[in-house]
């Protein structure tokens, strides 16, 4: 389970997340939601290690992450998919997903898992990264983080810019990443109808704090409008 | 004609010394972005390495002092490849993100070198006795000789890359490499240590250099400013070749070591140097990211 507590983090003298706290237990979904630049993707890279946090606390199955170099953070079970995919674009498909294994958690052996989840990949084996479409990039960057076995898995925006076919397909991995269990889920999402369904609780973010939160069935047409109607 | 026979031959030689110094530059600036101005001084101390290693081999193996030069290239490898990681993590990684910092910094660095080399071995040249079975070379015709050691420094020079390209492209640490190259802070994100990855492509880059001081022995004598006389060459490698290639990095040593040479006999030596850099300049002006820059959809 990973949790955040209290978490201020910011930019140069900008301070953009004033003590953010969320929690996702393994085998849950939770979304976060919020409009542009209310910290959605800051609060990730916090968590990730990118950005450091100014205080607070990042705990995974209650250990201390909030000083971890990145990479260990990755090895502590931290998976991470970006906003913008953040694919290696000179590396080949395959090798993507090699480098995935390099938390030490996965094996090479995984790959084959990988190809089954998202089959359109396994065609690909030897093309450039970069080469791939967007929704493509966006299945890549998931099996990469996944071939590593994280406990946490947390994606941002992975709708984002891509075609309806393929976010139907990532909506039945995320729900299938669900079922297996062994995984805590944080999905940053502003595509509503998505982010609800699939997630089991939520929280809204607005002037980097959490500004409502409780389980997904119970968001009310009220806070989606006030909070994220543009 | 035959003239033209022997200088080609000797600006394929050129080439593959400054190819094998560029190698080590273009990882340095394609992973770290950053400018080793101390590269020229590694050539310098495997030189000396060299050096040393044959004087050994002269007092306590006599008899096997033909294969002096086997083992002088492990040495000269180790050794600076070990230099190389002690100023990276010393010092570079500590300027990481200040680019014109590390460059003054590892200037000094390479004065330092410099003198030390100066205070141990003293300011004037010295030799390395080339071993006997390089003396001579392949007659092709009457007046063409192609000499061995010239021969022995494009197979050399050709190990080395062949090495090189199987470590990029089908290795494990060629590949952390590359993906540190591409995209740091993703690869950080994914568990790769990207503090490890710099210090081994750094250690790797200065062998190299350490490689091609060792070869270069036996094209002349050894002085403290040797790699002085390369480094700028080399530096002018890497920018017509484009970051982050090795095909790139391999082509503009060929047309660097071959213009050079063809100026030079034209001209004199300087004239020579003047027409290389007017062409490069023209070249970068029409061809700003080199010969050859990565291409494709970037994420």
């Amino acid at each position: 389970m990973l949790a955040v507590e209290e978490i201020v983090a910011g930019y140069g003298q900008s301070i953009v997340l004033h003590g953010v706290n969320v929690s996702v237990s393994s085998g849950k979904v939770a979304c976060l939601m919020g409009r542009n630049g209310v910290g959605k993707t800051t609060l990730l890279k916090s968590i990730v290690g990118l950005l450091p946090p100014r205080s607070g606390r990042v705990l995974l199955d209650g250990e201390d992450l909030s000083r971890a170099p990145v990479y260990r953070r990755a090895r502590a079970g931290i998976g991470y998919v970006p906003q913008g995919r953040g694919i290696f674009p000179y590396l080949t498909v395959s090798e993507n997903l090699l480098i995935g294994t390099e938390t030490g958690r996965g094996s090479p052996a995984d790959l084959a898992e990988i190809y089954e989840l998202f089959p359109v990949l396994s065609d690909m084996g030897q093309r450039p990264a970069g080469r791939l479409s967007g929704g493509q990039q966006q299945q890549l960057a998931i099996g990469r983080a996944l071939v590593g076995r994280p406990r946490v898995l947390l994606l941002d925006e992975p709708t984002e810019g891509i075609q309806p076919s393929v976010i139907w397909e990532i909506e039945r991995t995320i729900d299938l990443l669900r079922q297996r269990g062994g995984l805590a889920i944080l999905l940053v999402e502003q595509f509503v109808d998505f982010a609800v369904g699939l997630s089991d609780d939520f929280y809204l973010m607005q002037g980097g704090t959490i500004v409502a939160q409780g389980s997904s069935k119970d968001l009310t047409e009220d806070s989606v409008r006030e909070y994220l109607a543009v | 004609m035959d003239t033209y026979i022997v200088q080609a031959f000797n600006a394929l030689s050129l080439s593959s010394i400054l190819l094998l110094i560029a190698i080590g530059l273009v990882f340095s600036f394609g992973l770290m972005n950053v400018i080793n101005m101390a590269h020229g001084e590694f050539i310098m101390v495997g030189a000396y390495v060299t050096f040393l290693v044959q004087r050994l081999f002269v007092i306590a193996f006599p008899d096997l002092q033909g294969l002096y030069l086997f083992v002088a290239l492990a040495v000269a490898f180790v050794v600076t490849a070990a230099l190389g990681f002690l100023l990276e993590r010393l010092l570079i990684r500590h300027l990481y993100g200040r680019p014109l910092d590390t460059l003054l910094a590892t200037w000094g660095v390479g004065l330092v070198l410099q003198q030390t080399a100066r205070t141990i071995f003293g300011a004037p040249n010295v030799d390395v006795t080339a071993p006997a079975w390089l003396n001579g070379g392949f007659e092709l015709a009457a007046n063409v000789l192609l000499p061995y050691k010239r021969v022995f420094i494009i197979v050399l020079v050709t190990l080395c890359i062949v090495g090189i390209y199987v470590y990029v492209t089908r290795s494990a640490p060629g590949r952390r490499m590359r993906a540190v190259m591409q995209n740091r802070d993703m690869a950080s994100c994914l568990g790769l240590s990207t503090a490890r990855v710099d210090a081994t492509t750094f250690a790797l880059g200065s062998g190299l250099a350490g490689i091609a001081g060792c070869a270069v022995t036996l094209l002349g004598s050894v002085g403290p400013a040797l790699g002085t006389y390369y480094i700028v060459d080399a530096f002018m490698v890497v920018v017509l070749g484009g970051v982050g290639q090795i095909a790139g990095t391999v082509l503009a040593a060929l047309v660097i070591g071959g213009f050079n040479t063809m100026f030079e006999l034209g001209s004199t030596a300087s004239i020579g140097k003047v027409l290389v850099f007017l062409l490069i300049i023209g070249f970068l002006q029409w061809k700003p990211n080199g010969l050859m820059a990565l291409r494709g959809r970037a994420s």
